[in-house]
């Protein structure tokens, strides 16, 4: 028999509580909220252009004029982090949101549809795979303007084939189940079946790894940025690490502070992507 | 005699493979008159489920019919493109399955589902179809249906979930309902209750029913008339009443003969079985599917297939020896 609990309760609150019992993904959690605050609030609270030259170059940290040091042209590096993550989270967010865009669109429509679509989408699939994401990225970056934009676009174009083989996988999985069944028997057409039916259920695994894919993405920046592909108008976590890569023997402090901003993001971002996992499982759930 | 809600006839169903292709049915034919129930009987993989997945035009893939006419109050399913079974299935005609632990959608409430099938047929608005889904829920005998509405589909107990699917089912009031199986996952208590439903939704609505099933009880229960089918092929065609007390095919009474009889109190009655079993639809010879495992047969069993023959107005047998 079922027990009857305090009202039904949604799939979604479910899961919440699952991740709630999770202590490292909360940490990850108030860790991520706690840097997004600064990223946000930081400018105005700091108000430092982080591109102003404040005091002597490579100045250590505990400076009164700069808290954290100063870079090789002695702009303030607590302004360049704080104003960088805007950047470097922009870019991973948004290269997050078009991979997965991309690759569920991809999956769902070689899972569910099968045969020639299946093939021609999979080989497609297959020759950004082998292609080595780094190169190729810095390949589009450079046949356009590097920009903001065109860093999040290229991350896309190559981190979009991992979504879409799970995506693939799940719909395959899911279409064959007795309530896909079930529903064409009550008439519903194949867009009805894959927004309402395959897609919700494929959605747990989905949704763990398009925070992975945040993670990844803000790291993919980083790397674009500390190559000097980045956009060199826009200060981001990865560029002011590039920039001081040549003074790293005379001052630490300018790439290691970035760097562990950069490890704490995406350390949090792990974290929550775990606990969702945990949360989401449907075998974690008990009945 | 009217004219009938569902007519099969001549249908054949192949599947395809490298090899060629198999026959899944035979030559299949019979009718369903409206507000008849009519039983889909035999062993698993006899073709009873083929049967119903062909009326529904829900064939898994390579697997087709190939010859034959299913006709819905005359019109040819069979020959449907997908955008008309569509409209079709779930209004004109619906279906429940076996199991209705894993017949609905996880993620979404009972009410939301139910309400589905009206917004997509029916056109109602999210909260006239929710209205809805509620009556419908009062009319499957759901206890609390209120609070039934709000729940998901892993909050309810199997019987309860089969109440669910068969409101569903009934939710455009079909001419006809196909059940497979409907109470083969259920307790034997259940059981009883979801046949009692079924028959008290098909006398308000007026609709037709097919039974599928193995069970020669449930059969002498719920049917009027009885379909036996044997490897792909119906090879016994009878009233019910007739079909148990007078069975013709020696593979009926096999089944017949596999029923405990509870009223004459004999426990110790020896129940027969039927030996050997369903054979491989790809290597069944010229003659009798059923020859090898039947005790009257001879060569001429397995030279020639027995026709389809009238035995007595309705009752219609495959059988040399009959």
């Amino acid at each position: 028999m079922t027990v009857r609990s305090q009202g039904p309760q949604s799939p979604l609150a479910e899961a919440w509580a699952i991740f709630r019992r999770n202590r490292p993904a909360l940490l990850g959690l108030a860790l991520l909220v706690l840097i997004v605050a600064m990223t946000l609030v930081g400018p105005t609270l700091y108000g430092v252009d982080p591109l102003d030259i404040v005091s002597a170059p490579l100045l250590p940290p505990g400076d009164a004029d700069a808290p954290l040091g100063t870079d090789y042209l002695g702009r303030d590096l607590l302004a360049g982090i704080i104003s960088g993550g805007r950047a470097s989270l922009a870019v991973g967010l948004s290269a997050a949101l078009l991979t997965m865009g991309l690759g569920v669109t991809v999956g769902a429509l070689a899972g569910f549809y099968g045969g020639w679509i299946d093939r021609l989408l999979m080989r497609t699939t297959e020759f950004f795979q082998v292609l080595p994401p780094l190169i190729l990225a810095m390949t589009i970056v450079l046949l356009f303007r590097p920009s903001l934009a065109t860093v999040a676009v290229s991350i896309g174009l190559v981190s979009w084939p991992t979504p879409a083989r799970l995506t693939r996988a799940e719909f395959l999985r899911i279409r064959e189940l007795d309530y896909v069944r079930a529903a064409r028997a009550m008439g519903a057409r194949n867009r009805r079946i894959i927004w309402r039916l395959i897609l919700p259920n494929a959605a747990p695994p989905l949704i763990v790894a398009a925070t992975l894919t945040i993670g990844a993405a803000i790291l993919f920046e980083g790397g674009l940025s500390f190559l000097g592909l980045g956009d060199s108008n826009a200060v981001s976590w990865g560029l002011i690490m590039g920039m001081n890569r040549p003074y790293i023997f005379e001052a630490w402090w300018a790439t290691t502070f970035p760097g562990i901003v950069l490890f704490a993001t995406v350390l949090a971002v792990s974290l929550i992507g775990d606990g969702l996992n945990d949360a989401l499982n449907p075998r974690q759930r008990e009945r | 005699m009217t004219a009938p809600v569902l007519a099969v006839e001549g249908v054949t169903v192949e599947r395809q493979a490298r090899s060629g292709s198999v026959r899944i049915l035979r030559d299949l034919a019979f009718t369903v008159q409206p507000g008849e129930t009519v039983a889909l009987v035999g062993e698993s993989g006899c073709g009873k489920s083929m049967t119903a997945l062909a009326i529904m035009g829900l064939l898994p893939p390579r697997i087709r019919v190939a010859a034959g006419s299913i006709r819905l109050d005359g019109e040819d399913l069979a020959r449907a493109d997908a955008r008309t079974l569509n409209r079709i299935r779930g209004d004109r005609i619906s279906m429940i399955f076996q199991d209705p632990m894993t017949a609905l959608n996880p993620v979404f409430t009972v009410g939301e589902q139910i309400a589905e099938v009206l917004r997509v047929h029916r056109g109602l608005s999210p909260a006239n179809a929710l209205a809805r889904a509620l009556d419908l829920l009062k009319a499957v005998d759901i206890s609390d249906p209120a609070h039934r509405l709000r729940q998901y589909p892993h909050e309810l107990s199997g019987g309860m979930r089969q109440r669910v699917m068969i409101a569903m089912a009934v939710a455009c009031e079909p001419r006809l309902l196909i059940a497979d199986e409907p109470t083969t996952a259920l307790d034997v208590t259940v059981q009883a209750q979801v046949f009692e439903l079924l028959r008290d939704l098909k006398r308000r609505l007026g609709m037709a029913l097919i039974l599928i099933t193995h069970d020669m009880g449930a059969v002498a229960e719920l049917a009027d008339r009885a379909v036996v089918m044997y490897a792909g092929r119906a090879v016994e065609y009878a009233p019910v009443e007739e079909l148990i007390r007078a069975p013709c095919h020696p593979y009926t009474q096999g089944l017949i003969g596999c029923i405990p009889d509870m009223e004459s109190g004999d426990a110790n009655a020896e129940l027969t079985e039927i030996p050997g079993m369903v054979p491989d639809l790809a290597a069944i010879g010229p003659g009798c599917a059923f020859a090898d495992r039947c005790g009257l047969a001879d060569a001429a069993c397995r030279a020639e297939l027995p026709p389809v023959m009238e035995r007595a107005p309705g009752h219609r047998v495959a059988c040399w020896k009959a």
